[in-house]
């Protein structure tokens, strides 16, 4: 077998109909860095690439995958060094590798089911995100009540989400591989009023350094 | 007729988010002894009556827990404790 048959071919199943500007290969995926005519938000961001992990164990609350301490309750999100550990329910939890672009390798333990290639996921950012978000789905993502960053599990344009809301300008999304092309199609077209556009994964990159250090320096914020 | 479901782990939602799995009846009767007809009833047979009645439910949409939730099916209203 040669080495061209036994290279990785990993695609994404968003396509985006822009002009890339920009783009790398890393761990067999052709990613986008930038697109041409960005404008100025709010952008749609494909991170189907980033690693992602399902942990599954009776004491779930108690682990500590990648040394994040797993939040006591469900819905809660905890983020640290680049990951963020989504408690989804009484013995679940899901891992985003958000942070830096190498690849973590899947921690040791019968525990952990790695999903990247089972899933989709896409990131909304910058201003008026929380408007785009009010046209694709009846979840309260941005509920002052439970604070954020939390974990929203529900239909987005119909279809099962992992909703994270970092901020109110960041939502980041997963949901079923087989969604995702005409999921980011919808999901551009009915916020198309709100001037929704895609974006390369630079600009999530930019945003979440951004944000990660604006987190790390307020002391009102929990450690973890 | 639409109506809002309190699943246990995401609060309140609408009820096209959930899958019915019907109505609690109890642990299954002991298989020793199991008359046909007892079994036929236990597997086959439902009451309705006009009063809340304790069901199972699955959040498919959302976090995939089933739960037990207590609907009344003279109103089709959910009814929890305290209102």
């Amino acid at each position: 077998m040669t080495a061209t048959a036994t290279a990785r071919i990993r695609r994404s199943p968003v396509r985006f109909d822009a002009t890339a500007l920009e783009r790398t290969s890393r761990d067999g995926w052709d990613i986008v860095r930038r697109y041409s005519d960005e404008g100025g938000g709010p952008w749609l961001v494909d991170l189907s690439h980033r690693c992602r992990w399902d942990l599954q164990h009776p004491d779930v609350g108690n682990q500590r995958p990648f040394g994040v301490p797993v939040p006591s309750k469900p819905g809660e999100v905890a983020i640290s060094d680049g990951f963020a550990v989504n408690r989804m329910n009484r013995t679940q939890a899901s891992l985003w590798h958000l942070g830096g672009n190498d690849r973590p390798a899947t921690p040791s333990g019968v525990g952990f089911t790695e999903t990247t290639d089972g899933h989709c996921m896409l990131a909304f950012l910058g201003p008026e995100t929380a408007s785009v978000f009010e046209h694709l789905s009846d979840l309260d993502v941005f509920d002052p009540e439970r604070g954020l960053p939390r974990l929203v599990q529900g239909p987005v344009l119909h279809v099962p989400c992992q909703v994270v809301a970092l901020g109110s300008n960041a939502v980041i999304l997963t949901l079923s591989r087989g969604y995702g092309r005409t999921f980011a199609e919808a999901a551009l077209q009915f916020a198309r009023p709100c001037g929704l556009r895609p974006a390369g994964e630079a600009r999530f990159d930019e945003w979440f350094v951004r944000w990660a250090s604006t987190r790390s320096s307020d002391p009102s914020l929990p450690s973890r | 007729m639409t109506f809002m479901l309190t699943c246990p782990i995401c609060g309140r939602r609408e009820l096209h988010e959930f899958l019915c799995g019907g109505q609690e009846r109890g642990p299954r009767p002991p298989q020793e002894g199991l008359s046909a007809e007892a079994h036929f009833r236990y597997a086959q047979f439902r009451s309705i009556p006009p009063a809340p009645q304790p069901e199972w439910w699955y959040h498919g949409q959302g976090c995939g827990v089933w739960f037990k939730a207590t609907r009344n099916p003279a109103t089709n209203r959910e009814e929890r404790p305290g209102g």
